[in-house]
C-alpha cells in the first residue's frame, strides 16, 4: 500500500459539514476497500476559489453546483444522499480513486 | 471527548402549510425556544436554503434538509415534518428547479465527534423506504419520533 499515493478529494457543499460529511463517508469506504489512502478535506462551495488557487485535488464531490471553473474532475455527489443512481456515482468515486 | 457527546433531541412534527418560508421559520422557532439553538439560527437557515437549497428528489418521496453553521446551534437536534400537502423545495443539485418535498428533516448539530455519526444514521434512513413510508403515513408527532429514535437504537446496537 505504501507505494500507492494518496489521494485527495475535495467535498463541496453550501455550510461544508452536513451533505459533504455523507460524501466523505462514502469516499472513505471506497478508498478502504480499494486499499487507497484518502485525504478528504471539506470546503463550502464560497470557499472553492482559495481551494483551486491552493490545492491540486485528484477530484472534487459537489453536493451542490459550482460555476467556477475546477482545477479537477468532478463528481456529482447528490445521488449518494437520496440514492437515487447511487451506485453509477459509486463507480465513478471507484474510477477516479483508481486513477 | 466523549463526556461531551450529548443525546441527539429528536423532533416530530406534522404541518399542513405549503409555504416553504412559513415552515423553516416555524420549525426554527421551534427549535430556539426549546432553547437548541441561538435566535440567529432562523435567518442562516433561511439565508443557507435560499442559496444552497437543500431538495433532495428521492423516491418514493423527496425530501429536504435544511440546515445552519454549527455555531447557531447549543445542542444536536432533529426535527422530522412530514408535509401533508407538501411543499416546494428548490433542489441541491439543480438549484433552479424545484420539487415537492414530504419530509423534511431539519439539522440542528454543532458538535465534530458526533456529527459524522448522526449525518450518517440520517442518510441511512432517508435511502431506506419502509422508514420513509412509516414516516409518510405517520399519524401522530409522536410516532414520527418514535420511528426515528427506534431506527436510531437499532443502528447503535448494531454497530457497538
Amino acid at each position: 500500500m505504501s507505494d500507492k499515493k494518496t489521494k485527495t478529494v475535495v467535498m463541496v457543499c453550501g455550510a461544508g459539514f452536513a451533505t459533504s460529511t455523507a460524501g466523505e463517508r462514502q469516499v472513505q469506504q471506497i478508498a478502504k476497500e480499494l486499499g487507497i489512502k484518502v485525504n478528504t478535506v471539506k470546503r463550502r462551495a464560497t470557499e472553492i476559489k482559495t481551494v483551486v488557487s491552493t490545492m491540486k485535488p485528484d477530484f472534487y464531490l459537489l453536493m451542490t453546483p459550482v460555476s467556477f471553473e475546477l482545477n479537477a474532475p468532478s463528481v456529482d455527489g447528490v445521488s449518494l444522499i437520496s440514492g437515487v443512481d447511487k451506485e453509477k456515482c459509486l463507480d465513478e468515486l471507484r474510477e477516479h480513486l483508481k486513477k | 471527548m466523549s463526556d461531551t457527546k450529548k443525546e441527539l433531541q429528536v423532533f416530530g412534527y406534522i404541518l399542513e402549510s405549503t409555504n416553504r418560508t412559513e415552515i423553516l421559520e416555524y420549525l426554527s422557532e421551534e427549535l430556539f425556544s426549546k432553547g437548541l439553538v441561538d435566535d440567529k439560527y432562523k435567518d442562516a437557515v433561511l439565508k443557507r436554503e435560499k442559496e444552497y437549497p437543500t431538495g433532495v428528489p428521492c423516491q418514493p418521496f423527496s425530501i429536504a434538509m435544511p440546515h445552519a453553521e454549527r455555531e447557531n446551534v447549543y445542542e444536536n437536534a432533529i426535527i422530522v415534518t412530514k408535509l401533508l400537502k407538501g411543499a416546494p423545495f428548490h433542489r441541491m443539485d439543480k438549484p433552479e428547479d424545484t420539487i415537492s418535498v414530504k419530509l423534511i428533516f431539519m439539522l440542528a448539530i454543532n458538535s465534530n465527534d458526533q456529527e459524522l455519526e448522526i449525518i450518517t444514521q440520517i442518510m441511512d434512513i432517508i435511502q431506506e423506504q419502509s422508514i420513509i413510508n412509516n414516516l409518510v403515513n405517520a399519524r401522530s408527532e409522536s410516532e414520527i419520533e418514535h420511528y426515528i429514535t427506534d431506527y436510531m437504537s437499532k443502528s447503535n446496537q448494531k454497530n457497538n
